[in-house]
């Protein structure tokens, strides 16, 4: 090599770069396989994703902390209700679409609309078969939903998996950068909290070089930290540009912006960009709380509560009226790993339960309506104190996933599961 | 001719590292103990390593903290964040009354927090402390705990490297833990449950070990009493009035619990459970994950409660019993770091030095903003931030972290109030070829030599090829800097541990 000037580079990188993209591609995949060829170049893998415009959307949002079903859906006719909680009970007079047996929290109220054009319905009583008061082991099963495999994958990672070879955009967790259980697990899937910012850095000069220089470095390496690298970079080259313009919600739907709603508005703003922009999502995740109202649970004047379901139905209201008829196409479900106790504690708060209220609203939805069985609140009815439970979570979950997405297998969702549907969804 | 082309090709395409021994590094174990146990690599480190005659007596030294001397600029930084001193009710009062807020209390111990990690030489002390604190987590997040947090970081501190059932006696009845899990509400026969359940739970025999419903409200009646003056003068005390009496049974540790003063009544439970056999399984665990890899063998887990209970819950034992089994040595860079961790190591490498802060645009003010994940002792829940490899690495987490090493490696941000070291002083000779200058980098910051890889990526990333020369004046040496320190930075090797 006698002469070799700074600017002719490095030969690899220019042998690269002669190919076409698609045969490089091919070769990947002849020599390496495609699963290693698509997560390396994002652009093909997102027109994949793309392909697949139009679908169903499930928006699971997640209760962390445990909410307190029975203050969320109130069984107003139980005299247990009432003389178990003498300061934190919603009064009966204050629900809202009262039946005769439950009623929802005057909160509730900007999501009564819903309610009565029956695209929002209430199922109680839900949870899992057994009772566990711990929130991290809950919050494990529940997210995992596969009994007796030590395998850490979520239903929704085994939901999404099961088309094949998808981009990450497919299941988006939408609150932090660190992925749930419900989404964890091989099918590549994304956590982010915003969706400026996701270009790699030091694209300005070349970005060719800039990626080749990271593949060079990363290619082949087969940790999870490698596989992330790549789907980074993946991103970079597509959801980034796609998803990197200013937003503007829709219809005149007005996001909640004080501190109790924030996050989850933004979560939820964030949700109907991506929806309407049709990358190929067909699962958004959210976290909202802490419901873990040990303390502080409150009257329907102040306390958590009262704040917490506010924030949930102002934020959930303004995602559907920005969404407007996209919205036939999105379910909202809710999920908490336990409910609370019946009992009030010496704090005007409730400690750990079991059985819980679940809320599903949007497309496909029979709503306007309570479901479950009521298994009531008497001393020979309860669980530890708590509400039993009769509706197994996976249960409403599945009807979703069957009706929605009906061309997932729900064995594999589910595994184990002996399906039974609530009969919530048409 | 053919053949001519062909051999320059070959040659075109051959990457072979070039050694620059003159910078020296350590030995891969060397490596190993200082990125698991210390703050990550840096020359400083390798300098003490080599002054102390090897990794025994610095592993010796850092475990005895008071042996080794503090760097100067660790005075300074407590002095920039003397805020964290004030009482509680001064704290309390600043946030209602238009002065410094909470939240700010908060960024303040996490900014502090950070750069002692940076700049401390007794790194494993700021490891452990890091490690217990978030064992034994308060959120700052809570709503009241701020008030009590920068006293239980002083707290864990006094114990990282003493006996846990110190620790725990201590940790537990502390304010911040009492008002984070809501123990100093607790009223007289309706004691609310919170910190009774995650003692059991998080901080000492973990779910499995068989405790009841019953158990629960027993731990939470033998834990209240403990409460804090929330609204006046803001400090913990024992209220005799609140504490729940009556025979009380958990896990074997039984007590009739007659007196309204059960303070010890408390600490004999706390100091059953630290010695509990669940116990030292649930730490020797936590530690296996932490400091060696995500699947611990059942071998090694046992190796390390054994330690834990034989040395009466004494944590340098337990430590030095968890590096002495070899599938420690084993491990080296199966753990990923986490976002800050990353950071730490980042500056450490880059050899970042803040000065004192005039705003909060300022480095000190500022670096909690740098490393682009979840911040110290900010998770939101009881159980403390996730220490496996799979939670920290996703896309976003790697985005957000080449965007660290990126700012800081181009010194873009924070610019106030910092010295950056210029490109062109880490450039070791006046000419020098490229592969050699990647070796030397290589050697300087990740501590070892260059490969292959490396130098490939280092030569598609700015243009240059293994025999370019360089010189301080170079566009490598000046602005395309950082397309060459993110080689390294953005490398398997800088992020993981």
């Amino acid at each position: 090599m006698p002469t070799t000037s700074d600017h002719t580079g490095c030969a690899d990188f220019e042998r690269a770069s002669r190919l076409s993209r698609r045969g490089f591609l091919q070769g990947m995949a002849a020599t390496t396989g495609a699963l290693v060829a698509t997560r390396m170049f994002g652009d093909a893998l997102m027109e994949a994703s793309f392909a697949e415009t139009g679908g169903n959307v499930l928006v699971v949002v997640s209760f962390r902390g445990g909410i307190d079903g029975l203050g969320l859906v109130v069984p107003h006719a139980e005299p247990g209700y009432y003389s178990a909680r003498p300061t934190v009970a919603v009064p009966r007079e204050s629900l809202l679409e009262a039946d005769a047996t439950f009623g929802l929290h005057p909160q509730m109220a900007p999501l009564v609309p819903w309610w009565q054009s029956g695209k929002l319905a209430a199922v109680h009583a839900v949870g899992m078969a057994v009772p566990n008061r711990s929130h991290f082991e809950a919050t494990e099963l529940i997210e995992d939903s596969d009994p007796g495999s030590s395998v850490r994958r979520g239903w929704v990672n085994r939901m999404i998996g099961l088309g094949g070879i998808v981009g990450p955009a497919e299941a988006v967790h939408l609150t932090d950068t660190m992925t749930p259980t419900l989404l964890a697990g091989p099918a590549p899937t994304l956590a982010t909290d915003d969706f400026s910012g996701l270009k790699l850095p030091g694209l300005d000069w070349s970005p060719a070089r800039r990626y080749s220089s990271v593949s060079a470095l990363w290619g082949g390496t087969t940790t999870p930290l490698g596989t992330a690298v790549r789907s980074a970079a993946e991103v970079s080259r597509g959801l980034a540009t796609t998803m990197g313009a200013p937003y503007q919600p829709a219809n005149g739907a007005s996001y909640p912006t004080d501190d109790a709603s924030k996050d989850l508005a933004d979560a939820l703003k964030n949700a109907a960009h991506l929806i309407k922009a049709d990358v190929g999502t067909s699962v958004v995740s959210i976290d909202f709380g802490s419901w873990d109202m040990h303390a502080d649970y409150g009257t329907l004047g102040n306390g958590l509560m009262q704040q917490m379901i506010g924030a949930f139905a102002s934020s959930v209201a303004a995602f559907f009226t920005d969404l407007g008829a996209v919205g036939d196409r999105v379910t909202l479900t809710t999920i908490s790993e336990f409910g609370r106790r019946v009992e009030e504690n010496g704090n005007q708060g409730i400690d750990h339960g079991w059985g819980n209220a679940v809320l599903v609203m949007g497309g496909g939805v029979r709503g306007g309506q309570y479901y479950g069985r009521w298994p009531g609140l008497g001393a020979t009815d309860l669980n530890d104190g708590d509400l039993a439970v009769t509706t197994d979570y996976r249960d409403v979950l599945g009807e979703i996933v069957s009706k929605r997405f009906p061309d997932r297998s729900l064995a594999q969702v589910f595994p184990g599961l002996s399906y039974s549907p609530v009969g919530l969804m048409s | 001719m053919a053949a001519a082309a062909s051999a320059g090709a070959r040659l075109a395409t051959s990457y072979v590292p070039r050694p620059y021994r003159a910078t020296t590094v350590p030995s891969a174990y060397e490596l190993h103990v200082v990125k698991r146990l210390g703050c990550g690599y840096s020359r400083g480190t390798l300098a003490s390593i080599r002054a102390l005659g090897g990794i025994t007596p610095w592993l010796n030294h850092q475990l005895n903290p008071a042996s080794v001397p503090e760097a100067p600029i660790v005075a300074s930084i407590d002095s920039w964040f003397s805020d964290l001193r004030r009482t509680p009710a001064q704290k309390a009062y600043s946030n209602q009354n238009g002065g410094k807020e909470a939240w700010q209390y908060g960024l303040d111990l996490q900014n502090w927090t950070l750069l002692r990690r940076v700049h401390s030489n007794r790194t494993v002390l700021e490891t452990m402390v890091d490690f217990w604190t978030n064992h034994l987590h308060v959120s700052t997040e809570h709503d009241l705990a701020w008030a009590h947090q920068a006293n239980y970081d002083q707290m864990i501190r006094r114990h990282a490297l003493g006996k846990f059932d110190d620790l725990l006696v201590a940790a537990s009845t502390h304010p911040a833990m009492s008002l984070y899990l809501d123990n100093w509400r607790s009223v007289k026969d309706a004691p609310n449950e919170n910190q009774g359940r995650e003692l059991l739970e998080l901080h000492t025999v973990g779910v499995d070990a068989g405790y009841t419903e019953d158990m629960v409200k027993d731990s939470a009646v033998l834990l209240s009493g403990y409460s804090v003056d929330w609204g006046d003068t803001y400090d913990g005390f024992y209220d005799s009035a609140n504490h729940t009496t009556g025979a009380v049974s958990v896990l074997g540790f039984t007590h009739a619990n007659a007196s309204s003063d059960g303070r010890a009544a408390t600490e004999a439970y706390l100091r059953y459970l630290a010695h509990h056999p669940a116990t030292a399984r649930t730490l020797a665990r936590r530690m296996a994950v932490r400091f060696v890899h995500d699947d611990p063998s059942a071998d090694l887990v046992q190796h390390i409660a054994s330690a834990f209970t034989a040395s009466g819950t004494d944590i340098k034992a337990t430590l030095r019993a968890m590096i002495a089994h070899p599938e420690f040595r084993a491990s080296a860079g199966q753990k990923v770091f986490t976002p800050v961790d990353d950071m730490v190591a980042t500056l450490r490498v880059l050899g970042v030095t803040p000065k004192a802060p005039t705003s909060e645009e300022s480095f000190a003010n500022a670096v909690n903003w740098v490393h682009g994940g979840l911040a110290p002792y900010s998770w939101p829940r009881p159980d403390g931030a996730p220490e496996t490899n799979d939670e920290w690495t996703t896309a976003v987490r790697v985005t957000r972290s080449f965007e660290m090493h990126w700012n800081l490696a181009g010194a873009w941000w924070p610019t106030e109030a910092v010295t950056y070291v210029a490109p062109r002083y880490r450039i070791p000779a006046a000419r020098i070829r490229f592969d050699q200058l990647v070796d030397h980098l290589s050697r300087s910051l990740l501590g070892r030599g260059s490969t292959a890889r490396m130098l490939r990526s280092a030569c598609i990333a700015t243009g240059l090829t293994p025999a370019s020369v360089i010189t301080r004046t170079h566009e490598v040496a000046t602005w395309k800097f950082p397309w060459l320190a993110a080689v390294f930075l953005d490398s398997p090797d800088h992020m993981s541990r």
